[in-house]
């Protein structure tokens, strides 16, 4: 069928097909993430109206980087993205490690409860966001519910001090059917036998689960940390549904203040700014992370 | 109801592959209200009587906030696919001109011999301009105000007031607030939920346009008393539960059109809520609505809120800009028309206003006062507040503040203060 | 797998409590959606009974019809069969485009030797750290400059590749052994051959994983939909559905009915696909 083209070269090199191979990837790559990336950071240099038109991009040297300690929406942002950040990744873990477990060693349905739980990550994130929008709102059954055992609610979504509570619950009920996922099958690997020898030494269920499956699962956990600490950076979807930022600025994050000042606000340059911040953030996880493994590693 | 989804899809994706046919200009129209409100019949009219001349018209809805006019403006910034759209305020319109975002106007109003100051007056042409030059024609009038609901004031012996003091409007709305639970019946709802610069509003009214900002717009002027007795006066009937709580109204997503005609408020602010009080079949209601325009402290001036608007724009972009601004004309000189009876009424100094009158309450002459729907409402007011500047930063700062007043996190004075201290280094910095 | 389980009476009934209280959790998380939909089929004035009805007393199919456009009394069009067509065109192009690419160069940095190819995989390795959120605004600055703001191609061009689905698929033929091509290549195939009609087939696993999860994050993807489909016809369905909540503002049972059928094709699909979804989630978790 083919028709052998003569090689001079050695056999172990395939330029010609490898660039080939990664061609498409690469230049869609470069065109649309790496190219993009420089520019972000250029641009963040810059003062510039988008309105006015290229001509009105002006470069400002770091001016930027120094307002923006100064800009309350910024730093409200900064503040409650890691407020959510540090709601959400440690009870989505500690929830979903005893779930996981539990379920492990339940009777029958295993399979049903995981996808039970894990059907809100899925979802589309408009979707649910109205939901429990609607959940939540004073007039909501949950309220209703709480006010029939004699207990009034917060107006979540309305209130300051709420709300950024309210999306770090809703988020935590996204996100823990996919660290039970990843639990589950991570407890699939642990042997059997840890667990009877536990069983001779007289280990009761709570001994097990700190001195056998937590250990064992440290990996896992280690990889869900940085999972969801990135993922929780990048939060957007629940804040614009539900709140598109408010009451005032109490439930603005990062990635919603880099949409308002660059598509309310128009300021291209300072949204770049914002989004150089956020990307420093993520580097810095990401060495973390690394420096995590290598020592895992060692 | 499959077999309709099916050929949909069909359509649409035969639609999305076809190319339009060449010859006939299409135009693409985008504004704010609902197709089914006017819009739709003033294409269609317009559709008639030119399809001889090869021009069509296609509207579009957006919704007109911030979200909905980015879209619209990142549209004009990215091409030339809409060729005409409105602009609802001057700050947005200015920003649209200096933005080339809105095409100058003046070359096809020479050509085809359209005076604005003749045909929609000073105060339209006044909104019209920027620096001078035409950047869109205003082609509506109305007044601002309040819908009340008049049988609830005779049932309360107060008579419906021509004007009102911010402490009258206070004082009935406390008389007119009742009953408690699902019984509860609040004096007034002022939509705090989307107007959270309602104070600014109420400020206007008294001071005229460009309140919130000094005269050379470098700084806010939000220390003037005024904003704190406006401010001060929602929060106080918030706080007694006069109207719904800015809590309540967030939350809950508050609509003034279905809070009114089901009896819930006794008044409501926006008297754009007109076309949905109209609305019978979808607001069923047997009361009488009454107008009362914003209360005003000022006893020597009165600027309406509201007034001539609906500038329509033509994209510097668009490819069809002749026939775009035959379209303008032709809608600006009468073609509105078919909108009055949703509540939007011809700024047009030639048209027949007691026709429109006619035709805007047809059929529905008995749930309006009659007196006040006429004189007040529809008969334009004489001098407006005229908004020519807005900061977008400036304006979602003093949301922030207002709110925060609102929901009780800060007091009146406070909140003023915070949002003139983080205003002003924004205009401060502003070339 | 606790397949031998726990022995003795107390074992047993440890695990029957565990059963329940699972099933009690699970229950409890999917009450929120089980409540949408129920309420989706309920009057606009039964939503807010309480104690929830979780059966509507009435059941109003007409929120459906209202949000589809089926029927009389939908005020008007909101293009929801477009939304749909529109986000199963983006996602089919996006999944089969970011599956190719993936594919292809996956295979190449796994089993090609060629020069470069470690530096251009650490590239692909330090640049999963780039989020698209971060890219925005440039890309919105190209993309208006091409003047393709309001077309689909947003949302397709950059998604035509994924570094996540590259490294997944180059893990996965790692694993292949060598000697399968080293044969093929013996007998005169050519590269593409040999990736087409053999390595292709055998990574078929990983590429229904990728293909679920491109699904995913291509149907669900919000922030550059609503950044970049400006015009009603464009709108994927998270960017209409969000349209759709800021018209209806009050009337919920409409609501419910559209956010319900924004969902429902992601969870079919997950039903369908769930064995390969987890591994392609799971892989990388496994591996670290």
């Amino acid at each position: 069928m083919e028709a052998t083209v003569p090689r001079r070269k050695s056999p172990r090199d395939d330029s010609v097909a490898g660039y080939a191979f990664i061609a498409p990837n690469l230049l869609i790559f470069a065109a649309f993430t790496l190219l993009p990336f420089v520019f972000t950071v250029a641009t963040s240099f810059t003062d510039w109206d988008y309105t006015q038109g290229f001509g009105a991009i002006r470069f400002n040297g770091g001016h930027n980087y120094l307002e923006i300690w100064k800009d309350k929406w910024f730093l409200d942002s900064l503040k409650n993205t890691v407020f959510y950040v540090a709601g959400t990744v440690p009870v989505t873990i500690g929830i979903a490690v005893v779930l996981a477990t539990v379920i492990d060693r339940a009777v029958a349905g295993k399979d049903l409860a995981k996808l039970l739980l894990f059907i809100p990550y899925i979802s589309n994130i408009v979707a649910v966001s109205i939901v429990w929008t609607v959940l939540l709102a004073p007039s909501g059954p949950l309220a209703k519910a709480a006010l029939a055992v004699g207990f009034r609610m917060p107006v979540w979504l309305a209130d300051p001090h709420w709300v950024m509570t309210a999306i770090v619950a809703m988020s935590v009920w996204l996100g823990v059917g996919y660290a039970v996922m990843i639990y589950s099958a991570a407890l699939g690997g642990i042997p059997e036998e840890l667990y009877e020898s536990g069983d001779i030494d007289g280990a009761g269920p709570f001994q097990k689960f700190f001195c056998i499956t937590l250990p064992m699962l440290s990996h896992t956990t280690f990889f869900l940390t940085v999972t969801l600490i990135v993922a929780g950076f990048k939060v957007f979807g629940q804040i614009f549904t539900m709140t598109q930022g408010g009451p005032a600025s109490s439930s603005h994050v990062l990635v919603y203040y880099i949409y308002t000042a660059a598509f309310r606000f128009f300021r291209m340059g300072y949204a770049s700014t914002i989004s150089v911040v956020l990307f420093a953030f993520l580097l810095g996880v990401t060495v973390l992370q690394w420096r995590g493994q290598r020592k895992r590693e060692d | 109801m499959r077999k309709s989804a099916l050929s949909f899809l069909a359509l649409s994706l035969a639609f999305s592959i076809l190319p339009l046919a060449a010859a006939p200009i299409r135009l693409l129209m985008w504004g704010g209200v609902p197709p089914e409100s006017g819009p739709q019949l003033v294409c269609d009219a317009f559709n008639k009587e030119f399809a001889s001349k090869g021009i069509s018209i296609e509207y579009e809805r957006f919704v007109n906030d911030d979200q909905g006019n980015m879209k619209l403006e990142t549209n004009l910034l990215a091409g030339g696919d809409i060729d005409i759209y409105i602009t609802y305020t001057m700050d947005r319109l200015r920003k649209r001109s200096t933005g080339n975002m809105a095409l100058n106007l003046e070359p096809f109003m020479k050509k085809t011999g359209f005076n604005l100051d003749t045909a929609i007056g000073a105060e339209g042409a006044m909104i019209s301009r920027i620096d001078g030059t035409t950047y869109g024609v205003a082609s509506k009038t109305y007044n601002n105000g309040f819908w009340v609901n008049k049988n609830m004031f005779d049932a309360a012996g107060i008579p419906v007031p021509k004007s009102w003091t911010l402490d009258e409007f206070k004082a009935i709305t406390r008389k007119l607030t009742k009953g408690s639970g699902d019984s509860k019946v609040y004096g007034a709802f002022l939509q705090t939920n989307s107007y959270k610069t309602l104070a600014a509003e109420f400020a206007g009214v008294n001071l005229g346009g460009n309140a919130v900002y000094s005269k050379d717009h470098k700084s806010t002027a939000i220390d003037n008393p005024v904003f704190e007795k406006a401010l001060g006066t929602i929060v106080e009937l918030m706080n007694d539960g006069s109207i719904p709580s800015h809590a309540d109204s967030l939350s809950q997503k508050l609509q003034g059109a279905a809070l009114f005609t089901s009896g819930k408020v006794a008044m409501v602010f926006g008297s754009w809520l007109y076309r949905d009080i109209k609305n019978v079949a979808s607001y069923p209601h047997d009361f009488v609505a009454a107008y009362v325009p914003l209360p005003s402290d000022n006893s020597k001036a009165y600027y309406m809120n509201g007034g001539p608007g609906d500038q329509v724009c033509i994209n510097p972009k668009s490819k069809n800009v002749e026939a775009a601004w035959t379209f303008v004309k032709w809608y600006v000189e009468g073609g509105i028309i078919p909108m009055a009876p949703f509540g939007r009424f011809p700024l047009y100094t030639k048209v027949d206003m007691a026709k429109l009158e006619a035709t805007a309450l047809a059929g529905v002459e008995r749930y309006f006062d009659r007196a006040s729907t006429v004189n007040g409402f529809l008969t334009p007011a004489k001098t407006f507040q005229v908004e020519t500047f807005a900061d977008p930063q400036v304006q979602a700062v003093l949301a922030e503040e207002f709110e925060l007043a609102m929901l009780g996190s800060k007091a009146v004075k406070q909140a003023l203060a915070d949002a003139k201290r983080r205003s002003d280094p924004i205009l401060a910095a502003k070339p | 797998m606790g397949t031998t389980a726990r022995k003795g009476k107390a074992g047993l009934i440890l695990r029957i409590l565990a059963t329940t209280a699972v099933f009690a959790i699970a229950l409890t998380f999917v009450a929120p959606l089980v409540w949408m939909v129920s309420a989706s089929f309920k009057l606009p004035g039964d939503i807010f009974e309480f104690p929830v009805r979780w059966i509507p007393k009435t059941f109003r199919w007409q929120n459906y019809g209202i949000v589809w456009n089926f029927l009389p009394e939908a005020p008007r069009d909101y293009r929801f069969a477009l939304a749909y067509f529109n986000s199963a065109k983006v996602t089919a192009i996006n999944v089969f485009g970011s599956v190719l690419t993936s594919c292809l160069a996956g295979y190449a940095f796994a089993k090609l030797r060629f020069k470069g190819r470690d530096f251009l995989f650490l590239l692909y390795l330090s640049a999963m750290m780039i989020p698209q959120e971060v890219v925005l605004i440039p890309k919105f600055i190209l993309f208006d400059r091409l003047g393709l703001i309001g077309t689909h191609w947003p949302i397709i061009l950059p998604y035509l590749v994924t570094p996540t689905g590259t490294f997944l698929m180059r893990q996965y033929f790692l694993q292949i052994p060598d000697s399968l091509r080293e044969s093929a290549k013996m007998d005169g195939a050519r590269e593409f051959t040999i990736w087409r009609k053999i390595m292709l087939p055998l990574a078929m696993p990983a590429v229904a994983s990728l293909g679920v999860l491109t699904f995913m994050w291509n149907w669900n993807n919000f922030l550059e939909p609503l950044v970049f489909l400006t015009r009603s016809r464009t709108y994927t369905i998270p960017v209409a559905l969000a349209g759709f909540i800021d018209e209806n503002l009050s009337d919920y049972s409409i609501i419910m009915a559209a956010s319900v059928s924004a969902l429902l094709p992601m969870v079919l699909v997950f039903l369908a696909g769930q064995k390969y979804f987890i591994k392609g989630l799971t892989a990388g978790a496994v591996k670290g």
